[in-house]
């Protein structure tokens, strides 16, 4: 039996242009020289990839929220926010399970490298160190890291004709339903786009991922409780996000590399 | 999360009859966040996209029929094999999914459903 951490690949494609294929690139050579210590990064989005033993241990960008605080239980959120004829009700929230905190700092990692790649930051010098206090321990391997890469830009072009990162929305004043029901976080997201917002300032101000945050916007919108703010009938009416599409281009490989697997290549346990 | 976490974290889940997969995954981004397998012939990749799908129309029909309560757990039954889905919702706002898949000849839906329902809660430990 194997247990191990798994992020899901899909086929790999490097579509951007030269400068992520630069970074992604480099990604790979600092991965199979088993390098340690910080890879910093310039242009349109700032911040710095962390590695360890050639795997990625953290990264930051200045447009990605960093790793969250130690766990906290939000007690005053609401388990759900409940719209009825424009009347809004929540109902006290019991207490909620914790999972690891090493759960909770992969998504930050792994988002703050996409909102890089995407951006097509420049690569500045590797500064070698012996140790890297970044991350969780024993790091993602830059394989696996790339295949989920892979395939956020598929779930990010199934987004991208309704909504963006950077795509202003603002919150329906009026509902078409007499009644819905939204989740804990849906909510929290609805009641801060009152005024328009974009899905990564709303990621900041929830401490979330950008492209976790991104993705609930767009299911948002397609429940009708929320739209392009400057929609000038150009966005495309959204259809549900399929994660099931973003693998399915892998053929003839059913299982994806993992950190065992990377491990095991290494003849090491991570 | 490093293996021995998630050895750690799902082994209550694999002494299930007829364990055969497991994998937490984050609803929002479809990422698989932890898994622990003993049968590799089942892509736990596309396994857990598909349970992201479901939860996700799920969610959504949640939302649109807002009868006031939360979806918990789904059940798939294949002529093989057993899909259990159940939502996991921890403190910050994040949801969830724990994927189980059973070898159905080996299971016990009943029982196995009470083992991830009581594995879920002792989470919140």
């Amino acid at each position: 039996m194997s247990q191990s951490a798994r992020l899901p690949r899909a086929t790999p494609e490097r579509p951007q242009p030269s400068r992520a294929n630069t970074l992604t690139d480099r990604l790979v050579k600092l991965a199979a020289a088993g390098s340690t210590g910080t890879l910093p990064l310039t242009g349109r989005s700032e911040g710095a990839i962390h590695f360890r033993d050639g795997k990625v241990a953290g990264a930051k960008s200045v447009r990605t929220p960093g790793p969250p605080p130690a766990p906290t239980r939000l007690a005053a959120v609401p388990l759900h926010g409940k719209a009825r004829d424009g009347n809004v009700r929540a109902q006290a929230n019991p207490v909620r399970p914790c999972l690891p905190y090493d759960l909770n700092v992969l998504e930050p990692t792994i988002d703050a490298v996409l909102d890089l790649v995407v951006s097509q930051s420049v690569c500045g010098r590797f500064k070698s160190v012996r140790g890297s206090d970044a991350g969780p321990d024993d790091g993602v391997p830059v394989d696996v890291l790339l295949a989920e890469l892979a395939r956020r830009e598929h779930l990010l072009r199934q987004m991208s004709e309704a909504v963006t990162a950077d795509t202003v929305v603002i919150r329906n004043a009026r509902l078409r339903a007499p009644r819905v029901q939204v989740s804990a976080l849906q909510w929290a997201l609805i009641i801060r786009a009152a005024r328009g917002i974009t899905p990564r300032d709303l990621a900041f101000e929830l401490a979330r991922s950008v492209f976790g945050t991104t993705a609930e916007v767009y299911r948002l919108i397609a429940l009708r409780l929320l739209s392009v703010a400057d929609d000038s009938g150009q966005a495309r009416e959204p259809m549900a996000l399929s994660f099931i599409r973003a693998v399915s281009d892998e053929k003839g490989d059913n299982r994806m590399p993992t950190r065992s697997d990377a491990a095991s290549r290494t003849g090491g346990a991570s | 999360v490093s293996p021995s976490s998630a050895d750690a974290l799902l082994a209550p889940v694999t002494a299930i009859d007829g364990f055969q997969l497991a994998g937490l995954i984050d609803a929002s981004t479809g990422m698989v966040l932890a898994s622990a397998q003993n049968q590799e012939d089942i892509s736990l990749t596309k396994a857990a996209a598909g349970a992201a799908d479901i939860a996700g129309v799920l969610g959504m029909l949640t939302g649109e029929l807002a009868t006031d309560g939360e979806l918990e757990d789904v059940m798939v039954t294949f002529d093989k094999h057993f899909h259990l889905i159940r939502m996991v919702r921890p403190a910050n706002l994040q949801t969830v999914i724990l994927l189980v898949v059973l070898d159905r000849a080996r299971a016990n839906l009943a029982m196995a459903r009470r083992a991830i329902r009581n594995f879920c809660a002792s989470l919140a430990a």
